[in-house]
């Protein structure tokens, strides 16, 4: 009997959809996803100065030697729009988001969860003139160039983004330091200048992520500083270039501060003969009351290809990170992608790839016991390399 | 003799350079006039989506002979025009044209279409359109 009332409320929602898509013709439904098959070699070592030899001598010792090798495919992400243009200035974009093979059940007999569904935005924009429109809602801001298409792979001609906007790489970079994420308004627009057509846009942003999870059910930003920010830029034809900048606070657990954070970019992108390219620079000045040490940041990416013919490409891609607050990514961690990719339809793109992540000795502060209750301030060296060789499918529909 | 190489040669580039004329035609609702080809630049590229009068533009684009002779005379590059709509579109920002097959389509589509923009061969304007522009 559950079953049946699922089924019959399923059905009630389509038909009522249905309806409201018959009703209101404007209102558009479409999307895309990126599947992946990847083969990873993967190489991780930790080495610690640890004194353990002779007479308390120094002795180079391996604490960790893994192989993170694997082979694996999934529905990388999946993404839904909602757009509808509720008058000749004004239209509403809704962005729903799954990652990963998103399941909230149980699948197979398995009691497996995995993969993550989430509101990516949703805004109404108005459209005064083409030199104004103002958004406002929840949407993500324009930084740079790729900031706010780092989620829409079949715009990009890799399934590995460069390394601030690879989202799989949470776990190792600070994402969101270096580009922010959401904002709640943002006005934009286009000034003419003859041959050179001038761009900007100016946002509100939400707060550091690490703030907004102490508001009302863990979502309402309810810090009273937010993030401004802002890019201007310009198009000559196929070539494009702008600079950007923002202003925030960064939530310093370990300074216990509130340190004003100010990222500044510059974007360059071109479209000429059969060449496409586009570049990237991030600069990141974090400006604690009481310095200890120094928490800048900076990453860069340039990336070159070449339309052998429409419907195919080749790429390469150079991108490099340094984080002075993250010991083990203080000296940087550099990442290449180089692949191509096919388009056998307009709306699908085949990609194939050769990625590589590699940090060349990072340093990891441990604490050594050296006695019962005696522990030794040690850095230990860590060194990671990873490779990918990854099959994707973008297909919009 | 080099006089007459010369002329030679310049006959053969004005014969290279020389292309069909191109008109920018509308739906006959449509109440602006003479546009530049940097104002239909701005138009294709989804920059400008109203019209003065407010109304939404509604662009239509076309794989027919006038695509190449269009694209050369507002200074685009039609694959990079594309991946520009792609990104309005996946953002959100604008709906990406349609693409017709031909001139007759575009003019079928564009005179039934209010706020409608498209552009055809000159020889295959007809009455049913607005001509807004003529690219040579």
């Amino acid at each position: 009997m559950k079953n049946n009332s699922k089924l019959l409320l399923f059905a009630v929602i389509l038909m009522m959809s249905t309806q409201i898509t018959r009703s209101q013709g404007a209102l558009e439904i479409f999307g895309f996803y990126q599947g992946q098959v990847v083969k990873q070699k993967g190489d991780l070592t930790i080495i610690a100065p640890l004194p353990i030899g002779p007479g308390g001598s120094i002795v180079p010792t391996t604490l960790t030697q893994e192989h993170p090798d694997f082979t694996g495919s999934n529905i990388q992400q999946l993404n839904l729009f909602f757009r509808k243009e509720l008058s000749g200035s004004f239209t509403s974009w809704i962005n729903i988001q799954f990652l990963n093979n998103f399941s909230s059940h149980s699948t197979s007999g398995s009691n497996v969860e995995y993969g993550k569904l989430s509101l990516e935005e949703a805004w109404l924009k108005w459209d005064y003139a083409t030199a104004l429109s103002i958004k406002a809602g929840y949407l993500i801001p324009r930084f740079n160039y790729l900031n706010e298409i780092q989620n829409r792979m079949p715009l990009l001609p890799y399934v590995t983004r460069p390394l601030v906007y690879e989202s799989s790489l949470g776990s190792t970079i600070n994402i969101p330091a270096f580009v922010p994420q959401k904002a709640f308004l943002q006005a934009s627009g286009y000034i003419p200048f003859g041959l050179v057509t001038g761009e900007y846009s100016a946002f509100v942003g939400q707060s550091d992520v690490n703030y907004q999870t102490e508001g009302v059910g863990g979502s309402l930003d309810s810090i009273n500083f937010k993030a401004v920010g802002g890019r201007i830029g310009a198009k000559v034809s196929d070539f494009r270039f702008g600079v950007s900048a923002t202003r925030d606070r960064e939530k310093s657990v370990a300074l216990n501060e509130d340190i004003l954070r100010m990222r500044y970019g510059a974007d360059f992108g071109f479209n000429f003969m059969n060449f496409f390219g586009d570049a990237e620079y991030i600069s990141v000045s974090l400006d604690p009351v009481k310095p200890s040490k120094d928490l800048n940041k900076s990453f860069y990416y340039v990336n070159i290809g070449y339309n052998i013919i429409e419907e195919a490409y080749i790429f390469a891609t150079k991108s490099h990170l340094e984080d002075k607050e993250v010991d083990y990514l203080a000296k940087g961690i550099d990442g290449i992608t180089v692949g191509g990719g096919i388009k056998p339809i307009e709306t699908v793109v085949v990609k194939m790839e050769y990625s590589n992540y590699s940090t060349k000795d990072g340093i990891l502060p441990m604490q050594f016991p050296a006695g019962p209750g005696v522990f030794l301030p040690v850095n230990a060296v860590v060194n990671l390399d990873y490779t990918q060789y990854t099959l994707g499918l973008s297909v919009i529909f | 003799m080099n006089k007459y190489i010369f002329i030679t040669v310049l006959l053969f580039l004005s014969v290279g350079i020389s292309s069909a004329q191109v008109s920018i035609v509308a739906n006959k609702s449509v109440q602006d006039n003479g546009l530049t080809t940097l104002k239909v630049a701005s138009i294709f590229s989804l920059e400008q989506v109203k019209w003065s009068s407010g109304d939404r533009i509604v662009v239509f684009d076309q794989n027919g002979d006038a695509k190449k002779d269009f694209y050369a005379g507002i200074g685009k590059d039609p694959l990079s025009m594309k991946k520009d709509w792609m990104k309005k579109q996946l953002t959100g920002e604008a709906k990406a044209p349609e693409t017709l097959s031909s001139d007759a389509d575009v003019i079928a589509k564009v005179s039934s279409t209010p706020g409608s923009i498209g552009y055809v061969n000159s020889s295959n304007v007809s009455s049913a359109v607005k001509v807004l522009l003529e690219i040579k």
